[in-house]
């Protein structure tokens, strides 16, 4: 068995390896930090088929859980590990271009860290465990966000940094709060002793936590940093942060509210919080001019509609959510990773400013096209099979709430396609004032090429994902992490 | 201490006024040094929750290479570890946070948060 | 399995093929002209394989993709198939050197691609996702064209995708219904459902094709739509694009939830569901038929008659009745057959002087005389006299209406009829009579490959007019197996007992009355055959320096007579929800201040808010 800690001590181990040896390494630290990323994949898919078999405990230095601390890796960690890893890598890929100078040691540093807090805040078992991997993550990401250096780029930054320092005091509240009422840290000895806790302590604890992570997580109203920092980031960073990190934060909150809060309750209110999310988010894009703020509103809506189906309390949303992860994740870097390269090249947010730009880019628009359709959902993409798993799971959660909720999720669909279109049909406009634009250099296509596969090729392998997210869904639903952990 | 004012009492109403405080200042000031103090305000006052969690009334400090001090006389080490690691992120986010301030504020010449507003809607 | 798999697996080889030679023309319209030519061949050939099932043994949400071919699909694929043959035997010169035209084949592969799906599925998640493909290949026919094509695609895509979303709705509402997507199994579950619930599910699905084939409020992006992109497009989409949506409609009133499910449908007396949607039938044969009128340009003329016509085949379905039914299905093949025929008139007449706008053409049928007989078949269909086909399914759909005591709705559809003929008279006379403007001294009429179309569709047209009972066979098939009552039929009309028609007897008496009226006007003498500027006006005579032309502002009389009716509560209402969109939207984006002090307020909100929430439930 391979030891999935070093999901986390490679990244973190490499990434203070970089920025020792970066002087005399000088520009080639990135493959260093694509070996690190390469190992990582390997791992964490050579642990997945072990996982499914049965949920792996590791214990940390020799001493046991409760009071040790553990890594506890059942099927959504493995799953989350897999997504990270691979986009990782190929994100890392299209930044070995994309990223230019003399000071590149340092992104790369902070993308491992920032991958070492990724991984551990889907695999830790122990509460103050996530808080500091939270952290790593967070610092990394508030500097990355800030790494192009210009105004607009710290401006997100600062208010990014800001927002989530709240969010992590609100964390910290709740881990107080918990370790007061039940003298443990460890997530499964808490799932157990949790329900000990009066009414009125537990109301704080969810909201608190729930609060906090909700910052990360992007829900609305806490989610205001988003779009600034999302669009002010490098390209890169911003496919990362929509790729996977504000889904981690979701799917930490998923993770507590099913197993180790085990308040079920509360789900019918993060479903419409998770529809309001939508709304908001989609028609907020609608009147966007900057591309990058049109993809990341789309995020939020996004991040909504993943919120309303794991909120649904059945298998078949878990499922369906967790299908709408990998649709997001890789289409949602697709439309960054394009977008990328066509404001580089073209120098311009606004993408006004790329009429007929698919005649000078065509490798590039095809692919954003092919992320556009997949986020969208329409087939045969993957992100119809999701989408429509989305909408079967609700309508089985019955009744005439979750019917209005469908419909006005189907309204945000609506929005969504429209103003994409837009975009599309700027892109393809016949009469073009762009004169002295290339398409980008292979590397980063061929990123973004092995992304596009994933939602090109996806519905051949629907019943191994299916099978895979359905374990997830079995791990959440059945509580899982308490039963196996001693 | 004794009766109405508990040691506990002291430490929540302490960390929760610290908290409110804290966020009291970020909403409020437009400065952003002020705001960065302010989190620290609302930081320093989880912390105090967190070492308030692990005391027990008339126990001293977990120090075991003390000689005849008994386990049962220690207060709960866990929390005072918690808060180590604690105070050195909000350390670390401190720093960060001055240091990107310094940044923006070359880029913009202004601290005032309703100057820099770049980015919105 | 073979035939069904092997149309839609050669319509997906012709977009690859098409993909991978995008940059030669020629090799593009040779393989587009065989395969499509294949197509049509193995879709008449299918005909001895209905009533069988396939399964493609994919999984989609535990469902395998399911075809089954039924007469009413094999008529529908005959007509796609047919007149998609006939299109791109007609394009092989029309796009020639066109620009834009680099994926012309594409995307007309990809939408015949997506409409065999549709209409072959044999359950709702297969029609679902051939739908979704159908309407954006829809919506990159309707694109290509420059800078007004791109912004009525845009709109088409609006309600295209509303569309959609509204009929997910209905496909997935279906299935936690009935917990299968197939229709024989709804068809069979369908009396458990409780009648509100039928309603509500039938009025989701209805909207949704409605949508697809222009029902009157939500018909305004047709007209621009169809006429912005090329002219050979303008043709197939009327022809046979909007047309899906009949068969979606027809599919679902009489096959997935039965006529007798529908009747029980009732709102007050004898309104009844059927009822009110042939009274949005009867507004749209009517309000877009008196729009046309106004249209300077020949292809939105008939785009509008696209929408219009739409509205009989409606009406014929909505009455209930067998013969309404035939004459609405019938009418679909009739529609399609003179509607293609006559914007491929057009297309020539483009072809040749490179405009369509109305004002500018006229006096071309000496030059141009095989177009000219063209449009003139095609109208004299699109308006319904004998002896052409569109006079045999109207005559169906008068008959229906009156005899199931709908006279407000037949009155309305003879009211659309007038209108049809005052409008399609402009169209032949601003083309072909009236004067011959100088530029257009030297054009000359088309070449085969472009008459060729034209020839086949005029004998279609008026073979059909006479000999009726060709397609009747098939429809009454069509019938029984959607478990309605046929029309008894002939080979020259009908013969039920509610009254006859016999096509060879109407025909002979109207070409008798046409000849009489011939002699008469020749016993008379009065003509005099005098050059084109012999003439005068004012006063004064003519001569090529004056522009005097007929054909400016032609209906500028009855404009004015209409004009007061015409209120644009559509355009306006469509104007306000965008603003209205705009405006939400607007406001939604102010939320994010860019002032970090109010993010900061927000958490705290939420928190509080969340704590009051949470309170209750717990």
């Amino acid at each position: 068995m391979v030891n999935p800690i070093l999901l986390i001590i490679i990244p973190l181990g490499t990434a203070f390896l970089i920025s020792t040896l970066a002087s005399a390494l000088k520009n080639t630290t990135k493959y260093l930090a694509l070996l690190a990323l390469l190992a990582n994949v390997w791992i964490s898919i050579s642990l997945l088929p072990e996982v499914l078999q049965r949920p792996i405990n590791v214990i940390i230095a020799g001493v046991k859980p409760p009071v040790g601390i553990n890594l506890f890796v059942g099927p959504l960690g493995a799953v989350f590990s897999v997504i990270i890893s691979i986009a990782g890598v190929l994100i890392l890929l299209y930044s070995f271009k994309y990223i230019e100078g003399e000071q590149q040691h340092k992104y790369y540093t902070l993308f491992l860290l920032l991958i070492t807090g990724s991984h551990g805040m889907i695999l830790t078992g122990d509460v103050f465990n996530l808080f500091v991997f939270f952290e790593i993550l967070a610092i990394s990401s508030y500097i990355l966000v800030g790494y192009a250096g210009d105004k607009n780029g710290f401006e997100a930054a600062v208010k990014y940094l800001i927002l989530g320092s709240i969010g992590s005091i609100f964390i910290l509240v709740a881990i107080a709060l918990i370790y007061e009422g039940t003298g443990t840290l460890n997530m499964a000895d808490l799932a157990g002793k949790f329900s000990t806790l009066d009414p009125a302590r537990r109301l704080m604890i969810l909201v608190f936590f729930i609060t906090g992570m909700g910052v990360e997580a992007a829900v609305f109203p806490l989610n205001s940093w988003l779009p600034d920092a999302h669009s002010s980031a490098p390209s890169s960073i911003s496919a990362v942060l929509s790729g996977f990190v504000i889904e981690i934060a979701l799917v930490v909150i998923i993770k507590f509210v099913y197993t180790i809060f085990a308040m079920t309750e509360v789900l019918g209110f993060l479903a419409v919080a998770g529809v309001i999310t939508l709304l908001v988010g989609e028609f907020a894009a609608f009147r966007q001019s900057n591309i990058k703020r049109v993809l990341a509103y789309s995020s939020i809506g996004q991040i909504g509609l993943i919120l309303f189906a794991m909120s649904l309390n059945s298998k078949a949303g878990i499922n369906a959510g967790m299908m709408q992860i990998i649709n997001h994740t890789a289409s949602k870097s697709i439309l960054f990773l394009t977008a990328g390269y066509m404001i580089v090249k073209t120098g311009s947010y606004q993408f006004s400013d790329y009429r007929g730009i698919a005649k000078k880019m065509p490798v590039s628009s095809f692919f954003f096209v092919l992320g556009v359709l997949s986020l969208l959902g329409v087939p045969p993409f993957f992100g119809f099979f999701s989408k429509l798993n989305i909408i079967i799971a609700a309508l089985h959660a019955g009744g005439a709430f979750y019917i209005t909720m469908v419909f006005l999720v189907l309204l945000g669909t609506i929005i969504e396609s429209i103003y994409f279109l837009k975009i599309l049909q700027v892109f393809y406009a016949r009469d073009t004032a762009i004169l002295d634009v290339k398409e980008a250099p292979f590397l980063p296509l061929l990123s973004i090429a092995l992304f596009s596969l994933v939602i090109l090729l996806g519905f051949l392998f629907l019943p191994q994902i299916t099978s895979y997210t359905g374990n997830i869904a079995s791990e959440l639903v059945t509580k899982l992490q308490m039963a196996q952990v001693f | 201490m004794n009766g109405i004012l508990s040691v506990s009492t002291v430490l929540n109403t302490a960390s929760a006024g610290l908290i409110v405080l804290g966020l009291y200042i970020v909403f409020t000031q437009k400065n952003l040094i002020k705001m960065v103090i302010g989190l620290d305000l609302a930081d320093t006052g989880v912390n105090v929750l967190l070492v308030s969690t692990g005391y027990i009334k008339g126990n001293t400090a977990p120090i075991f290479s003390k000689a005849g001090l008994q386990v049962s006389q220690m207060v709960d080490p866990v929390p005072q570890a918690l808060v180590l690691t604690s105070i050195v992120i909000g350390f670390g986010v401190s720093a960060l946070a001055l240091a990107l301030i310094i940044r923006l504020y070359q880029k913009t010449g202004t601290l005032d948060t309703s100057k820099i507003r770049g980015l919105k809607w | 399995m073979s035939i069904v798999s092997n149309l839609l697996l050669l319509t997906l080889l012709g977009v690859l093929l098409n993909v991978i030679f995008y940059k030669s023309e020629v090799v593009q319209k040779y393989i587009s002209l065989i395969i499509f030519a294949i197509l049509t061949y193995l879709s008449i050939v299918m005909y001895p394989l209905v009533g069988s099932h396939f399964e493609i043994p994919f999984l989609i949400a535990g469902q395998h993709i399911g075809f089954t071919i039924t007469y009413l699909n094999y008529y529908f694929a005959l007509m796609i198939t047919g007149i998609t043959l006939l299109t791109v035997i007609f394009s092989l010169k029309f796009i020639k050197g066109k620009e834009g035209n680099t994926h012309y084949y594409t995307v007309l592969f990809l939408k015949t691609f997506g409409m065999l799906g549709v209409i072959l599925s044999s359950d709702l998640l297969t029609f679902f996702v051939f739908w979704e493909i159908m309407s954006w290949s829809t919506f990159a026919l309707m694109s290509t064209g420059g800078e007004p094509a791109h912004r009525s695609a845009f709109k088409y895509f609006v309600f295209a995708v509303t569309a959609s979303m509204i009929l997910m709705a209905g496909v997935i509402l279906s299935y936690s219904l009935f917990g299968s997507f197939d229709f024989a199994v709804i068809h069979g579950k369908m009396a458990s459902l409780s009648l509100p619930m039928t309603g509500f599910l039938l009025t989701i699905f209805i909207t949704s094709f409605s949508i697809e084939s222009a029902v009157f409020p939500v018909h305004s992006w047709l007209p621009d739509g169809y006429s912005n992109t090329f002219t050979t497009f303008t043709a197939y989409l009327s022809g046979i694009s909007t047309r899906i949506g009949i068969y979606g409609i027809i599919l679902f009133l009489f096959g997935v939830f039965g006529i007798q499910t529908v009747d029980k449908l009732g709102i007050i007396g004898k309104i009844n569901f059927r009822y009110v949607f042939g009274i949005f039938a009867a507004l749209t044969m009517i309000v877009p038929t008196f729009t046309a009128l106004y249209q300077h340009d020949a292809k939105k003329l008939i785009a509008w008659h696209s929408v219009g016509q739409g509205g009989y085949m409606l009406i014929g379905l909505a009455s209930g009745s067998a013969l309404g039914i035939a004459g609405g299905m019938f009418h679909v093949l009739n529609h399609m057959a003179y509607v293609v025929l006559i914007v491929f008139a057009i297309a020539s007449v483009e072809y040749r002087t490179g405009t369509t706008n109305l004002n500018k053409l006229g006096g071309l049928i000496k030059k141009m005389p095989v177009s000219y007989l063209a449009l003139l078949f095609g109208i004299i269909g699109l308006a319904g006299l004998p002896p052409m086909n569109g006079f045999v399914s109207k005559w169906f759909i008068y008959r229906a209406l009156i005899l199931g005591g709908y006279p407000f709705l037949a009155i309305a559809a003879v009211i659309g009829t007038l209108g049809t003929i005052l409008s399609v008279y402009k169209l032949i006379h601003n083309m072909f009579l009236g004067q011959l403007p100088e530029r257009y001294n030297d054009v000359k009429e088309v070449g085969f490959s472009m008459q060729l179309p034209m020839w086949i569709l005029m004998i279609v047209v008026l073979g059909l007019g006479v000999y009726p009972g060709l397609a009747m066979g098939l429809i009454a098939k069509i019938q029984v197996s959607l478990g309605l009552a046929a029309v008894p039929y002939a080979l020259h009309g009908i013969k039920a007992a509610s009254g006859q028609l016999d096509m060879l007897v109407v025909s002979a008496v109207f070409i008798g009355g046409i000849a009489v009226t011939w002699i008469i006007y020749l016993l008379g003498n009065r003509r005099k055959h005098v050059g084109q500027y012999n003439n005068y006006a004012g006063g004064n005579f003519l001569n090529k320096s004056v522009a005097y032309n007929f054909n400016y502002e032609f209906y500028a009389a009855l404009e004015h007579v209409i004009d007061p009716y015409r209120k644009k509560i559509i355009e306006r209402t469509e104007r306000g929800i965008a603003s209205v969109t705009d405006a939400v939207s607007e406001y939604i984006r102010r939320i994010y201040t860019g002032m970090i002090n109010t993010y900061g307020i927000y958490v705290v909100t939420a928190f509080v808010v969340t704590i009051i929430i949470l309170k209750e439930l717990i």
